[in-house]
């Protein structure tokens, strides 16, 4: 579903400040996949995602998304394919707009139909917003501004998979709730991402290695700007959060900067 | 106050009652200041008195309007394409459009419609008692309330919403913003020029310095009214042009009765306008003086 090949990005090049964020990095993602991705800071999880996102373009290399070299896509336009979660709840949703209003919007991205949604679909807007459990369903008219962290990010996480995306990245989605907050948002992420009729390829940064090693099928490591770890279904069976940062110990020289990652 | 002046209140209020839909549709819908405006009323004004004199009053009005879009078009190319500054783009924008206007009107600072006919005019023998201009503005009015409440559920209406409240969001859902902007620009200065128009014709008169403190009226009559309405949204918006621009004009026609000079209005509306802005900050800083008095008072008792 997903490939890049032999991608290169280097900020600020030339001058003092030049730092490299990707070397040469390359992925293959299958469709249906869940792939977290762990890594300390400046490892070049976010500046993967926004090369794969279309925020800015690489120095080198190629992305394909379905086949399609989307490499130098505007962002607008390859986000009909691609649905994306930030770390900050606000950024997902418009605070002045009611919570129909905002999943209307979503709901008429990609058609080309000018006006409201019709019955059918206002209560299937209604049945995803039941699925959250958050009593949403009946705030229809709410402003989304009133919401709380977790619903916002609730309704987001709703607002970009309500039309299925070839492509879900979370970055970081959860790291901005209260720990209840985020192990809900985390739990309605795997239903949401495995609820339709194929499960939507998702890729999911996270700064808390234990949720990597639950969520998803495949565990990615990153460390400055290269893939360290790449692991599969049963190479993370019954892995540890210990046991990986042995295997980073190992492989890199170094140990894992644990700064800001939570280890449970 | 004379059937006479009512009339008259009336009409100047419905027809800058689209003016302040424009406004609406800038700054608060697209949260950008936009002054082009002013630059736009007035060349809707113009091409609705040239082509009024030329016998097309109504088609004035259309091409008032089709004028109005294609300044808001310049602004969002400047504003988007070519990243200048919302306050610098207007500015360059109305500057070039004095000109502009002068060309329409021939060269010349004024053009008067005494004697010609208007869209008012049929109105004329269906409406007794001189209220037919209100009658047709009311109506007027009410459609393009209608029409843009309309337009702001559609697809690209809440899109346009959307840009206004967040962008971020809307470039990361497959909606170019510049796309939405330049639609909201080119849709409010259609607006204002469609105001400037309408109110070429009712008055029978254009004058090239009529936009002069547009802006500010405009915004000043919408937070009249948004003062005095409840709710939100689009349809809360709209009344509150319509309701704050009649009242506006009842409030100046009311300070011309007293002996406060007619120049004085313009200084009136700024600070209405300075007033509204400043209301969060002043309404703090009370609260704060009042919380450390009482603090101090209470550590002095101790």
């Amino acid at each position: 579903m997903l490939r890049i090949e032999d991608v290169c990005k280097t900020f600020l090049p030339g001058t003092v400040h030049e730092r490299r964020a990707l070397a040469h990095l390359s992925l293959r993602v299958a469709a249906g996949d869940f792939v977290t991705i762990i890594g300390g800071n400046g490892a070049g999880k976010s500046t993967l995602f926004n090369l794969v996102a279309g925020v800015f373009y690489p120095d080198t290399g190629r992305v394909l998304l379905g086949g399609q070299d989307i490499t130098y896509w505007p962002e607008h336009r390859r986000a009909h394919q691609i649905g994306r979660l930030m770390q900050d709840p606000m950024a997902g949703t418009a605070p002045g707009m009611t919570i129909e209003e905002n999943i209307t919007l979503a709901m008429l991205r990609g058609t080309r139909r000018v006006f409201g949604l019709s019955r059918r679909e206002r209560e299937r807007a209604r049945t995803l917003l039941a699925r959250l459990d958050m009593g949403l369903e009946n705030r229809l008219h709410t402003r989304v501004g009133l919401l709380s962290g977790g619903e916002r990010q609730a309704v987001s996480l709703v607002m970009s998979t309500v039309v299925p995306p070839r492509l879900l990245l979370l970055d970081e989605h959860t790291a901005a709730l209260d720990p209840q907050a985020a192990r809900k948002v985390l739990r309605i992420t795997d239903a949401v991402v495995r609820g339709g009729e194929t499960p939507i390829t998702t890729l999911m940064i996270t700064h808390n290695i234990a949720t990597a090693l639950e969520m998803g099928n495949r565990t990615l490591m990153l460390d400055e700007g290269e893939i360290v770890l790449d692991l599969d279904a049963p190479a993370r069976q019954g892995l540890t959060v210990e046991a990986l940062l042995a295997l980073f110990a190992e492989r890199r020289k170094k140990k894992f900067d644990v700064d800001r990652v939570l280890l449970s | 106050m004379s059937a006479r002046e009512i009339i008259t209140l009336l009409e100047l209020g419905l027809a800058y009652a689209i003016l302040s839909m424009g406004v609406f549709v800038t700054f608060r819908v697209l949260d950008t200041p936009d002054l082009t405006t002013e630059g736009s009323f007035t060349l809707g004004a113009a091409v609705s008195a040239a082509l009024a004199l030329g016998g097309h009053p109504a088609l004035g009005l259309l091409l008032g309007f089709a004028a109005g879009a294609l300044a808001g078009l310049c602004t969002a190319l400047l504003m988007t394409r070519g990243r200048v500054q919302p306050i610098l783009t207007g500015i360059l924008v109305m500057t070039g459009l004095y000109s502009v206007n002068l060309f329409v009107m021939g060269g010349k600072s004024n053009l008067p419609l005494m004697r010609v006919d208007t869209v008012f005019t049929p109105m004329e023998a269906l409406v007794p008692g001189g209220w037919h201009r209100v009658a047709l503005l009311a109506l007027l009015v009410s459609l393009l309330g209608v029409g843009l409440c309309v337009f702001f559920r559609s697809s690209l209406g809440l899109s346009v919403r959307a840009t206004g409240d967040n962008e971020r969001m809307v470039r990361a859902s497959s909606i170019s913003t510049d796309v939405t902007k330049a639609v909201a620009l080119c849709l409010a200065n259609g607006l204002c020029a469609l105001s400037g128009a309408v109110v070429a014709q009712a008055q029978q008169f254009t004058d090239i310095s009529m936009g002069m403190g547009t802006v500010l009226v405009a915004l000043a009559s919408l937070i009249l009214g948004e003062t005095l309405l409840r709710g939100g949204g689009i349809p809360r918006g709209m009344l509150s042009a319509v309701v704050g621009s009649v009242l506006y004009r009842a409030i100046v026609a009311l300070v011309l009765k007293t002996s406060i000079p007619a120049y004085a209005v313009k200084l009136m509306t700024a600070l209405l306008v300075a007033a509204a802005v400043l209301q969060p900050t002043l309404a703090r800083a009370l609260t704060l003086a009042r919380a450390k008095r009482k603090e101090a008072r209470r550590h002095a008792a101790h």
